[in-house]
């Protein structure tokens, strides 16, 4: 009697041991799907992030660039006498800050959207931390 | 004979039980019976009418005929707002001795304490000091002033500081400080110690076996009790836990708990009354202090009173009270207190040595000096002649230059109402705190707000070689004023100007075609913003030629200047140790302020000789380097007033 106990004890054991296994087996192939498409969901983060950041970028560049007006000054000087060029250098420096100085005055939308953006960076980062 | 004007409002604040409280209270005491010549006619206490005055205090101070305690309407500080309540008590205190119709010197014993807003008299005739106990704060500005409520209330402070005439310091150290840390002309800083304070006459005994050390202590960062503690261990063992080491003030349970995990035999007392705290002074075998940095450190001079062996950190602080008297130890190394302790445990107590530091450290002494500071003839302030605009870069930053403006504003603000223009403030690093804007007009510019198009003041431009400067060389290539040139090649701040868009890559290429031509000094990159300049001014005699020769070839017209470098300087030098190491240059450059100076002090440096081929920072280093090393040098006090002679022609 106590014999056949023991080997139904034994039958018994290895039976759930083998269900374990499978279970364990399912788990695993369980777990392997779900690295899987996470995988796939980081990359179309990833992507959608860069794309996203391209785009801020394209934006925030045309937004100043329309709002800044032209470039900065550019003088064009085919000479080598250096007292000559030096003269031309202070006339080009004195435009170039007419210019920026005029276009500190008259934009103040630039002021406002650089101000803008530079807080809701400096929030995200922070909140980001 | 005039009226001494002491604004003890530090009585109405929790402050008058601590160190800044007891030390006022000693020194007026001293005041009033110390009047050997007569020196005032009396000696008027300044407190509010708002809060209550301490009664022991009041009656105290009541027994001495030449002291007379006003209440005035005083308002306690606006942290929001702090300039308009010290307005209001500057017109309260106007008003005050305006009827009192005498002349006489007005002390602000504790400017700094936080609640408080006391304000220095606009009366002529009355020559303001200010009692200074520490710079803490700012120079551990990393681990006090991180919060940005108790950064504008410490810092907006130091607008008032900068009005004092005198400075009296409670220790040769704070005397240091004050210079090295804030730029204040040495002449106006004096030093006039202090003494032991009695805490009870009575003595009550505290149950606790011998052996013991004491450690008198705080629970703050900076009196290092964690390594102490670690530093007791070690020796202790050697010992057999013989020793238990006592240690005051008040921790909470969890702090407890910690610094319990760390040694064996620790006994904490919590805060203890002067009757008890005289019974461990008088049983104990030894006192520990391991403070990383002390304004007087008072428990030191306690203990000598009792007899009372010291071990405790080389520090500047201890080291002017004595050299041989206390067995001194590195704070920042365990086991270096553990051999300071064995010291201190294996010596004998000197006490002729501990009689002559009393005889010296006494209230009577820190009054006859206070009185002497006070009779000299102190020149006070004269009405602003003018407003001038300083214009750098990243003044809390990496650049040594930034430490120019800084350090010169306590004296160029004496004469002048000061607007300052910061080009990029990084903020990544700070290596010093820029407190600008809490004391001063004060601007940032950035590449949105390039210009600061301001033509009626005078300009002031330092330029060096940096990135950073790009913004202060676009506004000095177009608004003449007085460059401060302090490299000899532009090249970076070019480079950065044209990467910003400050201007186009034409312009850039004209410079660099002007540079080409300009063989003499190749590289410079500097002739188009000499050009347009007002004054130039240099710091070496190497760069003065060249710039000489530049002008004459040019034939341009600004003047040229030749300035010797300033330096902040020592008030007393002969506290710095004397022993020093080799340092590597590089990393001193990279340090923030106060470990600069801490490790610049203790260094053995091989510089560079002649100035024209070496950048700003080591310039400066090599200047900075000759105030620990007995060389003479030309502090703030003097690069400003050839500066106002400056702004004086520009006008």
């Amino acid at each position: 009697m106590v014999t056949k106990k023991a080997d139904d004890k034994y039958v018994e054991l290895k039976n759930s041991i083998s269900k374990l296994e499978y279970e364990l087996q399912m788990s695993n192939e369980r777990i392997a799907y779900l690295q899987g498409e996470l995988d796939q969901v980081s990359s179309l983060k990833t992507h959608i992030k860069k794309y996203a950041k391209k785009q801020a970028r394209r934006i925030d560049n045309g937004i100043e660039s329309k709002l800044a007006g032209d470039d900065t000054f550019s003088p064009v000087v085919p000479s080598t006498d250096i007292k000559d060029l030096v003269k031309r250098a202070n006339t080009a420096d004195m435009l170039n800050f007419e210019k920026i100085q005029n276009m500190q005055h008259s934009s103040f939308k630039l002021r406002v959207y650089s101000k803008t953006k530079h807080t809701i960076i400096g929030y995200l980062r922070a909140v980001k931390k | 004979m005039a009226k001494l004007f002491l604004d003890a409002q530090v009585f109405q604040t929790p402050a008058l039980h601590r160190g800044m409280g007891k030390y006022s209270f000693e020194l007026i005491k001293a005041l009033s019976i110390q009047n050997p010549r007569s020196q005032w006619d009396s000696i008027e206490l300044i407190v509010s009418s708002e809060f209550p005055l301490d009664s022991t205090i009041e009656s105290e101070l009541s027994v001495f005929e030449i002291v007379n305690i006003n209440r005035l309407p005083l308002a306690q500080n606006d942290i929001l707002n702090p300039e308009t309540t010290s307005k209001a008590n500057r017109a309260v205190i106007d008003e005050f001795i305006k009827e009192t119709d005498e002349g006489g010197t007005y002390v602000i014993l504790s400017l700094m304490q936080g609640e408080l807003s006391s304000t220095f008299p606009t009366s002529r005739g009355i020559s303001r000091a200010v009692l200074f106990y520490d710079l803490i704060p700012l120079i551990f500005h990393k681990t006090y002033l991180q919060n940005p409520i108790t950064r504008k209330e410490y810092l907006s402070k130091l607008r008032e500081l900068f009005m004092a005439d005198i400075f009296l310091a409670i220790s040769k150290t704070v005397a240091n400080d004050l210079s090295i840390f804030l730029g204040i002309d040495t002449a106006k800083i004096v030093s006039i110690d202090g003494g032991p304070i009695k805490h009870d006459s009575k003595t009550d005994l505290v149950d606790i076996d011998k052996p013991f050390i004491l450690m008198p202590t705080g629970n703050d960062l900076r009196k290092n009790n964690n390594r102490a503690i670690e530093g007791f261990e070690i020796f202790n063992r050697k010992y057999d836990y013989k020793y238990s080491l006592v240690i005051t003030s008040f921790f909470k349970e969890e702090q407890i708990q910690e610094l319990s995990g760390l040694s064996k035999n620790l006994i904490f007392t919590g805060n203890i009354s002067g009757a008890k705290l005289n019974y461990l002074y008088d049983n104990a075998d030894l006192l520990l202090f391991p403070s990383e940095y002390e304004g007087l450190g008072l428990p030191v001079l306690e203990a000598l009173e009792h007899n009372l062996k010291v071990a405790c950190s080389d520090i500047t602080v201890f080291r002017e009270i004595s050299l041989k008297s206390f067995a001194f130890f590195d704070p920042m190394l365990a086991y270096s207190i553990a051999e300071g302790l064995e010291r201190a445990v294996k010596s004998t107590f000197d006490i002729a040595d501990a009689n002559k530091i009393l005889n010296k450290y006494t209230w009577e002494n820190s009054a006859i000096l206070m009185n002497n500071a006070l009779s000299k003839n102190i020149p006070t302030q004269t009405t602003k002649s003018g407003s001038v605009n300083i214009v750098g870069s990243d003044y809390s930053g990496n650049s040594f230059v930034s430490k120019f403006i800084l350090q010169s504003h306590a004296e160029i603000s004496r004469n002048y109402n000061v607007s300052y223009y910061e080009a990029y403030s990084t903020k990544a690093v700070e290596r010093r705190i820029n407190f600008i804007p809490y004391i001063a007009e004060f601007y940032q510019l950035s590449r949105e707000q390039a210009i600061f198009a301001n033509n009626s003041h005078v300009n002031i431009y330092h330029l060096s070689n940096k990135s950073e400067d790009s913004l202060v060389l676009l506004n000095a290539l177009s608004v003449p004023g007085i460059l401060m040139l302090h490299d000899m090649t532009l090249f970076n701040t070019w480079l950065q100007a044209l990467k910003d868009g400050l201007i186009s890559r034409e312009r850039y290429q004209l410079e660099a075609q002007i540079n080409d031509l300009h063989l003499q000094f190749k590289d410079s990159w500097i002739v188009s913003v000499l050009s347009v300049q007002k004054v130039v001014v240099v710091f070496s005699k190497i760069n003065y030629k060249n710039i000489l020769a530049i002008k004459e070839k040019l034939n341009l017209s600004f003047k040229v200047s030749l300035f010797s470098l300033p330096s902040n300087k020592l008030v007393y030098p002969e506290i710095i140790a004397s022993n020093k190491n080799s340092t590597d240059v590089e990393e001193l450059l990279n340090l923030d302020d106060v470990y600069y100076e801490s490790k610049l002090s203790k260094s053995k440096i091989e510089l560079v000789s002649g100035y024209g081929d070496v950048s700003s920072e080591e310039h400066l280093l090599k200047i900075e380097y000759g105030k620990y090393n007995n060389v003479e040098q030309t502090g703030y006090g003097v690069f400003v007033t050839e500066t106002s002679n400056l702004i004086e022609m520009d006008k």
